[in-house]
């Protein structure tokens, strides 16, 4: 990310007055507001000597301060309500720079540290951060959450082509899908022509106006006889031209039933391909991509971004084909027949489309206002029926019906206005069509009193009228309609285009045998590279060693551990196992020798011995239930009515926690790895249940290089050595005694501790 | 710069402890137990009979449902000094300095009228006109970011974290009426 932006001329200009260039400018960023606290512009610049904040009140700029960098002890953006400020401290004083919107409140943090690494020589150094703007780079619109994808510019074209090739496996199918659906359109449109005849040739004795000699030669054919003279009315074409009606219909069965067996089918497995391939980006995408992402939008993409590409296949694209053809074709046809009465005819298409637009415009914001209803709704009675217990121990029924009256009746207005702008629009819309077509009825009456049309030619003309003048209701909609459908499907796309982690290079160390020499050589990292949470981290772990981590919350323990998983990669210094650096090691091999065991384990839905063979999914019987007894979890198992195939539950939410705990150990056992990572494994149960982890713990990291997090200090009393960390530094590393001998900070947390739990047991 | 210090204060301390009686209790202060200095520079002193802050905090304990009262003052490392109960009651240039205070931590433009709101794909554009000027914003998923606290009272976060506030939707505009419908 820059931080120097672009500048009006006016301020170059006073400042070269003050003796700056504006090559020499490390800052140069726009705050959008203003210095009375209202909207507007100022500029904070810097130099690598100077800093200065311009405003542009009148027009003119104006230097409002000037500070010299060697003066400033301290430079930090704060985070206010609704906006940022910057502050410095000059010649000791604090005070307030200008302010701006949380819009640029990401560019004026980068700029405090920017003049915060100036102002300590570097030693607070700054990191331009990789992070992307969340504007979209053409129109300059905030992007919507968790995407690149600006829905103001999804580019259309583009994204069909793509959604196209998807498509080409099955081009066969497609093709006849078309063919169908053109013979669908002829069909349709050939009937009213087909009636207007049966009108002009068998129920009436008038000669039609101007009957191509085409028509009259078909029907000479169907009536088996010379029709030149065309007078009286020619009831043997009856019959054949009911056939031919009847033939349509069941011409228009068999293409609908071809149709059903294809087009959902097609729509389908395209959505389904795709979902696929989603799911297995997703599975290939690096941890750091899921780090600022929300599960929840992230599952909005496998299951509502899909369910929208479906729709566009196997809706918007179709009805779009179909109305735009029908649209074209009838217009033609219509502008043939008689150009004048096509139109008088089509005068209320604009109109309808008006109306449409108008009532749709006041309906969609009040649909979305009745889904939030719902929504709010649907939050009160899974609130309260959740709470219930809560509910009736506080006596507050009362409290709850009132609540959910309140929303209610919320709803029910706005129901109420959507039923009510239906009811206008529906009869209007039907006013503006049944006037069209008197309108149409009137002009070509006055033609069939003329004799300058017949009575079949008017009925087929309304016939085709009345094929496409209900389309303009929704010809405004589709468009909006694909957008939105072309958005999402944008979304999926973005999401496979993205970096999967690379799992092997060319450079890429085999390493199928890890003995487990772990060594941190002064490590340094930070999610947010300009705010780093491990800084200089150096330990050198021999293989079969077990390393306690300890420090206060936001110590940089966990993080320790991701590094080791290489979850992450450290900026500075490195990590070497059995003496190759971390990021060249075969990712697979790395990941299939470490095992996990977390606070809170995580099972998926399954059966125990599901879960136990997560890792080894080929393991023995005898091997799930070696490593479960192991794990002390045999015992509890086989209680269960069910044993080993006792169904965990969505997130192993069927067991307690302990049993949770020691089905993740027994996972773990069998995964056997060489390295083995605890974290805080007993911190969320009872004591009796605590002491049988321990023992299988104790089973469990023998022999392995072990790195155990724990708050409670005793869990670490087996640990070789202690690793103590606070805000990302490395205090102390020693043994428990050493460590208690030298009185530092893990002194401190011991003997804080034991005070804790000197008051526990007071309590009793 | 204007230093309104009114009275002879004792040594500052920054960042001090709150120096409340007993941590664990909120010290809620009278309209005269506590005095603001305005530096003049955006910084803000406070001081009691027996201490001096610097650099002070300001924030509203329940900015939507009780506005206007419950003020707690902290240090520049969040420790609270103490809650001033009802702020209106402080004497005039106390009251001057705490309300410049509120205005430097809050910056929630009150929308006075909208000009359009249009909705694509889960984002709701608006292109407001506010008590602070005129804003072009997008929303996400208003149902997560727009309170209704009270009816017809809107409280809007945009995509970048800003506020904005419509006070009485009923009392603007009828358009700007018709398109805060889209909010929910």
């Amino acid at each position: 990310m820059s931080l120097v932006e672009k500048y009006p001329d006016g301020i170059a200009d006073i400042l070269r007055e003050r003796g700056v260039n504006g090559d020499e400018f490390v800052i140069a960023l726009e705050s959008d507001i203003g210095p009375d606290g209202q909207f507007g512009k100022q500029w904070l610049l810097a130099t690598q000597e100077r800093l200065f904040v311009v405003r542009q009140d009148n027009g003119t700029p104006e230097v409002a301060r000037e500070v010299a960098l060697g003066d400033l002890s301290r430079a930090a953006a704060e985070s206010m309500v609704g906006a940022g400020v910057l502050r410095i401290v000059s010649k000791g004083e604090p005070e307030e720079l200008l302010r701006y919107s949380n819009a640029r409140g990401r560019q004026f943090g980068q700029a405090a540290r920017k003049l915060q690494e100036i102002i300590t020589d570097g030693k607070e150094a700054f990191h331009d951060e990789e992070e992307e703007e969340r504007v979209c780079p053409s129109c300059s619109r905030p992007l919507p959450p968790d995407t690149k994808v600006c829905p103001q510019c999804v580019n259309r074209r583009k994204t069909l082509k793509r959604l196209f090739t998807y498509m080409i496996p099955y081009w066969k199918l497609f093709a006849l899908t078309i063919f169908m659906g053109g013979m669908s359109m002829l069909t349709e449109l050939a009937r009213p022509l087909v009636m207007g005849a049966l009108v002009d040739w068998v129920f009436t004795e008038s000669v039609p106006h101007d009957a191509s000699p085409a028509m009259v030669s078909l029907l000479a054919k169907l009536g088996g006889q010379n029709l030149d003279s065309g007078a009286g009315r020619h009831s043997e074409l009856f019959v054949p031209l009911l056939v031919i009606l009847f033939s349509f219909a069941v011409l228009g069965l068999v293409n609908g039933l071809i149709m059903s067996r294809i087009t959902p089918w097609l729509a389908q497995i395209l959505t389904r391909n795709i979902r696929q391939e989603l799911y297995e980006a997703f599975q290939r995408l690096g941890l750091k991509y899921f780090d600022k992402k929300n599960v929840g939008s992230l599952m909005t993409r496998v299951t509502q971004d899909t369910q929208s590409l479906n729709n566009l296949l196997s809706d918007a694209l179709p009805e779009a084909f179909w109305m735009i053809g029908t649209f074209v074709i009838i217009t033609g046809v219509l502008l043939a027949m008689d150009w004048q009465l096509a139109l008088i005819g089509l005068i209320p298409g604009p109109l309808v489309m008006a109306v449409a637009s108008w009532f749709f415009r006041r309906l969609m914001p009040n649909f979305r206002r009745m889904w939030s209803r719902w929504s709010r709704l649907g939050s009160v009675v899974n609130d309260s029926l959740s709470g219930i217990r809560v509910v009736k121990a506080f006596a507050q029924e009362g409290r709850e019906i009132s609540r959910f009256s309140d929303r209610n009746n919320e709803l029910f207005d706005t129901s109420v206005t959507i039923e009510r702008y239906f009811w206008v629009m529906m009869p209007t819309i039907g006013f503006i069509l049944g006037a069209g077509t008197l309108l149409v009825w009137y002009a070509g009456g006055i033609k069939i009193l003329e004799n300058r049309i017949s009575l079949g030619e008017l009925m087929a003309f309304t016939m085709y009228l009345g094929q496409i003048l209900p389309a303009f209701r929704w010809i405004g909609r589709l468009n909006q309609w694909i957008t939105r459908s072309l958005t999402a499907c944008e979304r999926i796309f973005e999401v496979l285009d993205t970096t999967p982690e690379v799992y092997e290079t060319d450079t890429t160390v085999s390493m199928p045998d890890i003995k487990g020499h772990v060594v941190f050589d002064g490590v340094t990292f930070g999610y947010d590279p300009n705010k780093p949470v491990l800084k200089d981290i150096s330990i050198d772990v021999k293989p079969g060693e077990m390393i306690g981590l300890v420090g206060p919350s936001g110590a940089g323990k966990s993080t320790t551990v991701a590094l080791i998983c290489r979850f992450y990669a450290a900026q500075q210094g490195s990590i070497r196992i059995d003496d190759v650096d971390i990021r060249d090691i075969s990712l697979h091999d790395l990941r299939r020798q470490i095992g996990i065991v977390l606070q809170e384990p995580f099972l998926f839905t399954g059966t125990i011995a599901e879960n136990i063979a997560y890792g080894k999914p080929d393991a023995t019987i005898e091997e799930i239930m070696d490593a479960a007894k192991a794990a002390n979890a045999h015992e509890f198992i086989v209680k269960f009515p069910d044993g080993y195939d006792t169904q965990v539950g969505e997130r192993g939410s069927r067991l307690s926690g302990g049993e949770r705990q020691r089905v993740s150990i027994a996972r773990g056992i069998l995964h056997n790895p060489r390295i083995l990572i605890l974290d805080e494994a007993t911190a969320s149960v009872d004591t009796e249940t605590e002491k049988k982890i321990q023992d299988a713990l104790a089973r469990l990291v023998k022999g392995r290089t072990t790195f155990a997090i724990a708050h409670r200090l005793s869990t670490l009393r087996n640990a070789d050595r202690l690793l103590v960390l606070e805000r990302g530094e490395q205090k102390e590393l020693g043994t428990h005694d050493e460590l208690l001998e030298a009185g530092g900070l893990y002194s401190r947390l011991v003997k804080m501790q034991s005070e804790i739990n000197q008051i526990k047991a007071v309590d009793g | 710069m204007t230093d309104t210090t009114k009275t002879e204060v004792p040594a500052l301390e920054s960042g001090a402890g709150p120096g409340a009686p007993e941590d664990w209790k909120i010290r809620y202060f009278e309209p005269d137990d506590i005095e603001f200095i305005d530096t003049g520079r955006g910084i803000i002193h406070a001081a009691t009979s027996d201490r001096c802050w610097l650099d002070v905090r300001f924030r509203w304990c329940f900015p939507q449902s009780r506005p206007g009262r419950y003020l707690s003052i902290s240090t520049p490392r969040d420790e609270e000094i103490g809650v001033i109960l009802d702020p209106a009651k402080l004497p005039k240039e106390a009251r001057r300095v705490c309300e410049l205070g509120i205005e430097l931590r809050y910056f929630v433009p009150k929308i006075t009228r909208i000009r359009s709101a249009q909705s694509k794909a889960g984002l709701v554009y608006l292109s407001v006109e506010t008590d602070r000027g005129e804003r072009e914003f997008a929303v996400n998923d208003p149902r997560e970011n727009v309170l209704q606290p009270q009816a017809g009272r809107y409280l809007i976060q945009d995509v970048h974290g800003n506020r904005y506030e419509i006070e009485n939707a009923a009392a603007l505009d009828r358009k700007s009426q018709l398109e805060a419908t889209i909010l929910g």
